[in-house]
């Protein structure tokens, strides 16, 4: 401490600014961004000699002082220990334009309608779980009649696009509407019919109110960090029926038989800590991997949780990402990283069948989780199945025992749900997009979304998924059933 | 891109604020770069720019209705009833909150970027003596507020 300093000494407070600043990642997105914004905006003046170039020239040289810069490890102040903990700041690649063969991105800009208008936003959390609901609110009036937003394409992901509304915030009081294609971006009025619900909202690390849905790439880096030896795990080997089985052998089971059997899979769990902002998609399918849904492992091995001032690294063993959004939880919650965890779930989703060609083998491939159990007590009752569902702005008037019975004819040992949840209609796209485009079930007040375990034809264990019409017990008519050739009524 | 992001980060302590700023530092030096009369002081040209830009994020940011969470703050829902230790970063975090963006600024240039109070007077284009009083003045700042804090935790 200096002498007439009260408080903390400068070896201290310098500690604590570079402890305060680990983990604060430049957003993934913000180059993209800000070279969008580059690519439109004209320097002042020509008159500097030194810089009388050609604008794109110059912006290369800028860019390029800027990367320059940004590689430039602070240095310890006078005052502070030169033996610190070094610098925080991570080296990246040099920022540079997009390469020649990346068309550029349109710059779109679209003027809100007059009048209130409402526009839903979701707040999710890193792992893409979902922590708040839009709700119903009033529809709400912008602070002038008309805004513009500019949607502007992310160069080199050509599928995703960012949008700046100028004057918002993205917090669940002001809104946006996303439309399922670029050009239909827009503010809806009063009906939340029409809502895309693939319009989320990633708060944070946004410029100016970007409305964010999870894609984009998870920024990991080149070394792998290896936990230690695994200890002895106590572990079932069964669970929910299912014989438990490795990492690799559910690898090898994509790899070489890919197909939807319900699968037991044991792992340790691998979360790295750290900061990701998605930017927007045009649409997004419930089961395929995008932004955060990368950055969750099951591991064959445990990793060690990532140290503050070391990269944040790929699993190097064997390693699953399983896409977790409407898992049923273990009890505790979410696994910590080098938790061993029993995932219960499969590939080649029924809902893969619906998304675009281009991606329906990455979707096939996704790994959806049903369960997260703990190896040691593999259990699940239905009152964990009840409460381990989405948290939405839905009140249903049936309870899982009602659901149970109507959906799988139980009580019946060989159809035990794995998950139930009650969603508005209106937001069924999100979970099961063929079950948005029928009537009954896009009008109801709550649709119980029903995961249970079953037989296939060949004797395979299968998970089914049945929709059921919210409604007073007994409950019976307005049941559906969800397969990969669509939704049907059952009898 | 990371320096630029890191100071306004240091200043602003908001990722989605850092974000806004950091973005109006390129666009803004993109704009003035021909006016940059010394290339070899490019990065106190920048960093004036982004100290610059920080100042004027917060004032846009404190307009706001709701502040944004960044989401790697937002508490899981499984996390809430285990709150953790508060560490010295937490609690400077905290305690910065209560300065203004010009003493944070000058905290920051000095005691992470590693500037001295020299160096920050030629960055920010003020005399060593009003650098090192507004220096003087801002850990005196700090220092209340870690106080406060620390007799809050």
């Amino acid at each position: 401490m200096r002498d007439g300093d009260p408080g903390w000494s400068d070896e201290r407070l310098a500690a604590a600014f570079r402890e305060r600043s680990v983990g604060r990642d430049t957003p993934e997105h913000l180059e993209a961004a800000t070279m969008a914004r580059l690519k439109i905006t004209q320097p002042e003046r020509r008159s500097t000699r030194w810089l009388a170039l050609a604008a794109p020239l110059a912006a290369a040289i800028a860019v390029a002082a800027i990367a320059l810069m940004s590689v430039t490890s602070p240095r310890p102040p006078d005052s502070a220990e030169t033996d610190a903990a070094p610098s925080v700041g991570r080296a990246t690649a040099p920022v540079t334009a997009p390469p020649p063969s990346v068309p550029t991105p349109p710059v779109i800009t679209l003027e809100f309608p007059s009048g209130p208008h409402r526009i839903l936003v979701d707040v999710v959390d890193r792992s893409g779980r979902l922590l708040r609901a839009a709700k119903a609110s009033p529809p709400v009036s912008p602070g002038r009649p008309s805004r513009s937003i500019r949607a502007s394409a992310v160069a080199g992901h050509p599928d995703q696009v960012h949008v700046e509304w100028f004057g918002g915030a993205c917090d669940p009081t002001t809104q946006l509407t996303i439309g399922a294609d670029l050009t239909s971006i827009r503010v809806e009025s009063t009906d939340s019919r029409g809502v895309d619900p693939g319009a989320l909202c990633r708060v944070g690390g946004s410029p100016r109110g970007v409305i964010l849905t999870f894609d984009g790439p998870v920024r990991v880096e080149d070394i792998a960090i290896v936990g230690e030896s695994p200890g002895p795990i106590l572990q079932a080997a069964e669970a929910l029926g299912l014989p438990v089985i490795t990492v690799e052998e559910a690898l090898r089971h994509r790899n070489e038989s890919l197909d939807d059997t319900e699968l037991a899979v044991f792992g340790y769990w691998y979360q790295p800590p750290i900061t990701t902002t998605c930017p927007l998609i045009r649409e997004i399918s419930p089961v395929r991997p995008v932004c955060n849904d990368r950055g969750i492992w099951l591991t064959a091995s445990p990793m060690a949780d990532t140290p503050q001032d070391r990269p944040v690294l790929p699993p190097t063993d064997a390693a699953l990402q399983p896409l977790i959004r409407d898992a049923i939880r273990m009890e505790g919650g979410m696994p910590v990283t080098g938790q061993p965890v029993l995932v219960v779930g499969h590939f080649d989703d029924h809902r893969a069948a619906a998304c675009e060609p281009s991606v329906a083998d990455e979707c096939r491939g996704s790994f959806i989780a049903d369960v997260l159990l703990d190896p040691a007590n593999p259990t699940l009752d239905l009152d964990r199945v009840e409460t381990g569902g989405p948290i939405l702005d839905v009140d249903p008037v049936a309870n899982v025992r009602n659901v149970e019975r109507a959906a799988t004819e139980a009580p019946n040992e060989a159809r035990q749900i794995l998950a139930a949840f009650a969603v508005p209609g209106g937001d069924l796209a999100r979970y099961e997009p063929q079950a948005a485009e029928i009537p009954d079930l896009a009008d109801a007040a709550a649709v119980w979304i029903v995961r249970y375990r079953d037989a296939s034809d060949d004797g395979r264990p299968i998970v089914r998924t049945r929709l059921v019409i919210d409604g007073p017990p007994p409950l019976g008519d307005g049941v559906y059933e969800a397969t990969s050739s669509g939704v049907s009524a059952v009898d | 891109m990371d320096a630029v992001y890191r100071l306004t980060a240091a200043i602003l302590g908001d990722e989605a604020d850092a974000t806004d700023a950091a973005q109006e530092t390129f666009v803004a030096a993109w704009r003035q770069i021909r006016g940059l009369r010394d290339p070899e002081r490019f990065d106190a040209w920048l960093q004036r720019i982004a100290v610059n830009a920080s100042r004027m994020t917060m004032r846009a940011s404190g307009r706001r209705r709701v502040r944004e969470i960044p989401s790697s703050r937002v508490p899981s829902l499984d996390d809430a009833a285990t709150p953790a230790p508060r560490s010295d970063a937490a609690v400077l975090d905290a305690a910065l909150r209560y300065l203004p963006v010009e003493q944070r600024s000058i905290l920051v240039l000095h005691h992470l970027e590693g500037r001295t109070l020299a160096e920050i007077a030629a960055t920010l284009e003020i005399p060593v003596g009003t650098a090192k009083a507004r220096w003087f003045h801002a850990r005196g700042a700090l220092a209340k507020a870690i106080e406060a804090e620390e007799a809050d935790s």
